[in-house]
């Protein structure tokens, strides 16, 4: 029997292995070692520095290993990048968050969660592509339960289990049916076997396309398939809902583009019709739920539903711009991935610190006085709102005008109509926010609040981030 | 032989079955079975187009989500348990304390 050995290229995935380590390393550390608990935040942040520069070691690497189940290219690498920087973020902020006997489980898990967003983000198989959603998947149910005295994280977990469980079931039903019409899970044969035969309007095939929409419609928090994501955002502890909001997102959009615009790129016509309406009502729920919310973490919770409709626009955009201009929507998408990541981590991690002082969930008019009391807290957080609502000299500008300028190109003009309108909607929530804290009057005295430094310098570097993407947002397209 | 679109239609029904079960049943551990049926119903159309294609990916796949079911049911089940230990049911028309 002839064996085939797959060209197995180890430094092809050097920063996922890096990560494996790391989370062995952090929970054998917490058994054995008790005297290293409380620097295994720091141990952990350290192990995702170094991946992402192993990411940048091989940035240029183009090349496809372990026979098609792995590829890496500047596509790969920048999500990679994104969930990486996102990870060494919010290990930052935790550091000093977990109870001492939880630790290592909590910073391991964090990690394992961040391999399998980068195995998600990397892979060309649809089967690798599953496997990488399940083990982030995993990972994200227990962070969210993680804190079992606490009745709403237990609740929001179960909510994520099930519903998340149950679109993975769709998921894989639309994987087994592409398989079974195209013969294979390999997204470039697949593409091949798409060029080379007709399946336009294939019964078999557009069930596939439905299920593979609703498995990817829920990790994305795509309207109707966003039930879950207010209640997770909610329930689960700030810091996490930060990490929920941003990496395991960049991986769920670089896998839906990646098998929509590449693989899929055929069946546009087929996929297309139905994408732009769930595009288009995702951005106005989104949009106007997030106005008549009073809980800070349940209106983001809607302000990311609507972005992820922005994004969505992209994708959208992409087979068509194919011929045209090849870059652009994914471009788009990897800068607004990026710029939404900063954003909204800076928002949570400044939520959370508020509200771990508080003990309880914040209400937007909690944030009352914040401005003259807790002045450089304050800036980050209108540094965040202003870019989450797309205010020049941001980072969230740039990205917006990107997506809307792929959107037109690829004659959405419609669409772009209705984002460039809810758009408009969002900048009265997110206003609403700055306002409460810079003209209102705190109800009773505030108290002072302790940042940790390893606190702070995330806030900076994320805050500094957004400003300088806003800015100079050719540094961030150079890598592309 | 029994023609592809038989095995086809059977999964198919099967998967439904499992998603009435999701959608109607109130009980945690009910859903939880249910969602089992899901997968399994995808199980067996994988083996199905690869007994029909002639590939082994589809068989090969079998296992991969029978692991990562497996692993699911871990984590599920203990969050079963923790949330049975702090209200004493499981019944998720209960869990409703988040509301906006």
């Amino acid at each position: 029997m002839e064996v085939i050995i797959p060209d197995t290229n180890m430094a092809a995935i050097m920063p996922q292995i890096i990560l494996t380590i790391g989370a062995c390393v952090v929970l054998l550390l917490s058994v054995f070692a008790h005297s290293t608990r409380k620097y295994l935040g720091y141990l952990s942040a350290l192990t995702c520095i170094a991946a992402l520069a192993n990411t940048f070691m091989i940035w240029d690497i183009n090349q496809t290993v372990f026979a098609g189940m792995i590829t890496i290219n500047a596509y790969s690498n920048a999500f990679n990048m994104i969930i990486l920087i996102s990870a060494t973020l919010i290990t930052l902020v935790t550091h000093d968050a977990v109870d001492d006997h939880k630790v290592g489980e909590f910073f391991s898990i964090v990690l394992i969660s961040t391999l399998g967003m980068m195995i998600m983000a990397s892979s060309q198989n649809l089967l690798v592509i599953f496997l990488g959603l399940e083990i982030l998947s995993i990972g994200l149910y227990v962070l969210i339960g993680m804190n079992r005295a606490r009745i709403h994280s237990l609740e929001a977990a179960l909510k994520y289990f099930l519903l998340g469980a149950f679109a993975s079931g769709f998921f894989l039903y639309g994987i087994s049916l592409t398989y079974g019409t195209t013969g294979s899970f390999d997204l470039v044969k697949i593409s091949r076997y798409l060029q080379a035969n007709n399946m336009l309007g294939d019964p078999l095939m557009l069930s596939a396309l439905a299920m593979l929409l609703i498995g990817f419609g829920f990790k994305v928090a795509l309207v109707p398939f966003h039930m879950w994501s207010p209640d997770v955002y909610q329930g689960a502890p700030a810091p996490i809902t930060g990490f929920i909001a941003t990496a395991p997102k960049a991986a769920a959009f670089a896998a839906f583009a990646r098998v929509f615009v590449e693989a899929f790129a055929p069946l546009h016509i087929d996929w297309s019709t139905i994408l732009y309406w769930i595009c288009i009502i995702t951005m106005i729920t989104g949009n106007l739920l997030a106005l008549i919310q009073t809980d800070i973490k349940r209106m983001l919770a809607f302000s990311s539903i609507a972005h992820a409709g922005y994004i969505i626009m992209a994708i959208l955009a992409g087979p068509k711009l194919a011929d045209s201009n090849p870059g652009l929507s994914a471009n788009s998408i990897v800068f607004y991935v990026m710029v939404y990541s900063l954003m909204n981590l800076t928002a949570f991690s400044i939520i959370y610190i508020f509200e771990s002082r508080e003990g309880r969930n914040l209400k937007v008019e909690n944030f009352a006085g914040f401005g003259a009391k807790y002045p450089m807290l304050s800036v980050g957080m209108t540094i965040a709102m202003l870019s989450l609502a797309g205010i020049p000299l941001t980072g969230g500008f740039i990205a917006k005008l990107q997506i809307f300028s792929a959107a037109i190109d690829a004659g959405y003009v419609g669409l772009t109509i209705v984002a460039v309108i809810t758009a408009l909607i969002s900048v009265y929530y997110y206003l609403n926010v700055l306002v409460k804290m810079y003209f209102s009057e705190p109800e009773e005295p505030l108290e002072d609040v302790e940042v940790s430094k390893a606190t702070s310098l995330a806030l900076m570097l994320s805050s500094a981030g957004i400003i300088v993407l806003g800015v100079l947002p050719s540094l961030m397209m150079k890598l592309m | 032989m029994v023609p592809l679109s038989h095995y086809l239609i059977f999964t198919a029904i099967l998967f439904t079955l499992g998603v009435i079960g999701v959608l109607t049943r109130r009980n945690a551990i009910v859903v939880f079975m249910s969602i089992e049926l899901m997968l399994n119903s995808v199980n067996l159309s994988m083996v199905t187009f690869a007994r029909f294609l002639n590939s082994m990916d589809g068989q090969i796949a079998v296992f991969l989500v029978m692991t990562v079911a497996a692993a699911e049911v871990a984590v599920g089940l203990a969050l079963i348990v923790a949330i049975y230990r702090k209200k004493e049911t499981i019944n998720i028309d209960e869990m409703h304390i988040m509301q906006g």
